[in-house]
């Protein structure tokens, strides 16, 4: 890559940082984010056709390119979390797509480690065990199954026996699963598929569907139903459809 | 419920959520309009309480990574913006004619130019071909070029590039209509 800016014959620095400071200062509404797909393209967690399409939003809604700074900021900080923020006194590490600076060692102090190589094997052997060390625990984390990964969760299961017709008046569903899911929502559909009734921000894993809307269904239908568990970072968990016969 | 990586490992659950408090209160204040300064506080608050409530629900049932904390902590935040926005009642001065200068952050006088001004470069942007309008995009939103590159998938010196005709594009339509940046 050459040494020229961007902005050294189009914009100046200075005034794409004005620029910048006016979109900043913007408080323009816009349309509502999906916070969590904006999360995933600062993340690189998206394939790039759809980071693509999120910058798009970005470019032309005040909201989205609000959520795609304050993503940035977050997911930056955080990873500084994971892998340790640097001490008072220690020189903080290079954002990604920066260059580290080249680390000068005195003279004196690269002939003291030529002179010692007993020194540089040790250093060595300690470098190889902390690796094995850090691989293992890598390992470890990949094992558990209680570890919470973004996205990486439980699924939901139906606690209603398959086999067994519900009556109209009681059709109660049951479920579990998701431990953090902060709310549900159901959907139910005739065998045809077609969703006739849905229940959102439900609190409880238990749903009674009201006899009005299985009123129009002959008994001996079958009645399928779908769990979705709202996530407290904002994203869907969706469970499979299970299904039970009306009595 | 352990916290095993960086600052949060070894640490008490408590110098984790500081961290992560210190890094929202700054992520807030370099992100939020001057507009919204004396609701940060508020936003913080609300952000911490639902963390605190996350954990204490999934005590000794799951262990939460910073990142995932760190993920909440923003889902949070977007949320409350957008209740903030939907309850705000906005009264837009009408903006002198003739060019105009971008703001400094904090100067109610000009909050409407800024507006404005972000007005006309999100129109702008729109009329860019797509991959000038996406890495100018980035740029402006503060990535490098290599951070721009990899985030669209492009060669480092084919976004610079984009990002260099897209800029001089932008300044011309800006000064069509009034912007000088």
């Amino acid at each position: 890559m050459s040494d020229r800016r961007p902005e050294d014959e189009t914009l100046e620095a200075a005034g794409v940082e004005r620029l910048r400071t006016a979109l900043r200062e913007d408080d323009a509404e816009g349309e509502p984010v999906d916070a969590d797909l904006v999360w995933r393209a600062v993340r690189q967690e998206l394939p790039v056709e759809e980071r693509r399409a999120v910058v798009e939003r970005v470019s032309a809604d005040p909201a989205w390119a609000r959520a795609w700074r304050l993503a940035k900021a977050m997911s930056r900080a955080a990873a500084e979390a994971e892998r340790g923020a640097p001490a008072e006194g220690e020189v903080a590490p290079p954002a990604a797509g920066e260059e580290a600076p080249a680390k000068v060692v005195p003279l004196t102090a690269r002939r003291s480690w030529q002179a010692r190589p007993a020194w540089a094997a040790m250093a060595a052997a300690v470098v190889v065990l902390v690796g094995a060390v850090v691989v293992v625990r890598q390992q470890q984390a990949r094992e558990d199954p209680a570890r919470i990964r973004g996205g990486a969760a439980e699924a939901i299961t139906s606690q209603v026996p398959e086999a067994t017709a519900l009556p109209r008046e009681g059709f109660v569903l049951r479920w579990s699963g998701v431990p953090q899911a902060v709310s549900w929502s159901v959907q139910v559909s005739s065998e045809d598929l077609k969703v006739f009734h849905r229940a959102e921000r439900l609190e409880s894993r238990e749903y009674t569907v009201p006899p009005d809307v299985l009123a129009e269904l002959p008994s001996g239908a079958r009645v399928l139903w779908q769990v979705e568990a709202r996530l407290p970072d904002g994203s869907v968990q969706r469970g499979s459809t299970f299904v039970n016969r009306l009595r | 419920m352990e916290l095993r990586h960086g600052p949060w490992a070894g640490a008490s659950p408590e110098a984790g959520l500081e961290t992560l408090r210190r890094d929202l209160g700054r992520a807030l204040a370099s992100v939020c309009p001057a507009s919204l300064a004396d609701r940060r506080e508020d936003l913080l608050q609300v952000a911490m309480m639902k963390v605190v409530e996350l954990r204490g629900r999934t005590k000794g049932q799951a262990e939460l990574t910073p990142a995932y904390l760190y993920r909440v902590a923003y889902t949070t935040l977007i949320d409350e913006l957008r209740r903030l926005g939907a309850r705000k009642e906005v009264a837009l001065e009408e903006v002198e004619q003739g060019p105009q200068h971008p703001v400094a952050p904090g100067d109610p006088e000009r909050a409407a130019g800024a507006a404005q001004i972000a007005r006309a470069v999100r129109d702008c942007l729109q009329g860019l071909v797509r991959d000038r309008r996406l890495a100018v995009t980035l740029h402006l939103q503060g990535h490098t070029v290599p951070e721009a590159a990899e985030l669209l998938g492009w060669e480092a010196k084919r976004t610079e590039n984009l990002i260099y005709r897209g800029l001089s594009a932008l300044r011309a339509c800006l000064s069509l209509k009034g912007v000088q940046p």
